[in-house]
């Protein structure tokens, strides 16, 4: 299960640069559609990458789906060294995109999200409408039908 | 080696089509129920799904004889 309070509290107790979005984005607008895990676009500055590597360190992150034993450490160097990490933590899985198809980077998607109050915590997410254009960039078969729920929230919205 | 764009749909007018056509399913009064809860509401709701498809998965291992 993913501990979304612990998530988003460890994040933004660290003032972490990050932007919530698939799934979890969904939900937060009004969509039915269970997810598994958080998807986070976070800002790829030495300043975040700390934050967020003493943020995270809590929760133990390790990569998902690797072979057990394979050496990982979540750490500032790995993160510069990579950029996608799809992780498994004590909180749930989380996986955190240091750039996201059809969005870019944090600062290029900072603008297309907004400000909501969660678990008491202001939490930036990705706009209903660049959601929507995120899923239809990404162009994955199985996001078709989450786009359609999308797109009729949007228009009950009165988009 | 699989390729990165293998699977993907370019959005389309065909892209377009299938969404169209999802959306005669889209079931709106599960929306309106989602849209009248507060963001933590939704949060939490999610939450508590995850634990039940998480005890329902359990469940079948073990009918299985799964001990992974």
């Amino acid at each position: 299960m993913t501990d979304l309070p612990a998530l988003i509290s460890a994040l933004q107790s660290a003032d972490v640069r990050f932007i919530v979005v698939g799934g979890m984005a969904g939900i937060a607008h009004g969509a039915s559609r269970v997810t598994f895990d958080m998807d986070c676009v976070y800002a790829r500055d030495d300043d975040n990458l700390r934050r967020l590597v003493a943020a995270m360190a809590t929760f133990r992150p390790s990569l998902r789906g690797a072979p057990a034993g394979l050496p990982f450490r979540f750490d500032e160097p790995t993160l510069r060294a990579g950029l996608n990490f799809t992780l498994d933590s004590t909180a749930g899985p989380i996986d955190l995109l240091g750039e996201i198809a059809g969005g870019g980077d944090y600062a290029a998607l900072l603008p297309r999200s907004i400000e909501l109050q969660v678990f008491g915590r202001p939490c930036r997410v990705v706009s209903l409408d660049a959601l929507i254009s995120l899923k239809r960039a990404a162009g994955r078969p199985k996001d078709l039908e989450a786009i359609a729920e999308l797109e009729t929230l949007r228009r009950a919205n009165g988009g | 080696m699989r390729r990165a764009t293998e699977g993907l749909i370019p959005d389309t007018d065909s892209m377009t089509e299938v969404i169209e056509l999802y959306k005669r399913d889209v079931d709106a009064s599960l929306l309106r129920a989602r849209l009248a809860r507060t963001v933590d509401e939704r949060f939490l709701d999610v939450m508590r799904m995850q634990r039940m498809v998480e005890e329902l998965r359990r469940a079948g291992a073990v009918h299985r004889g799964d001990s992974r």
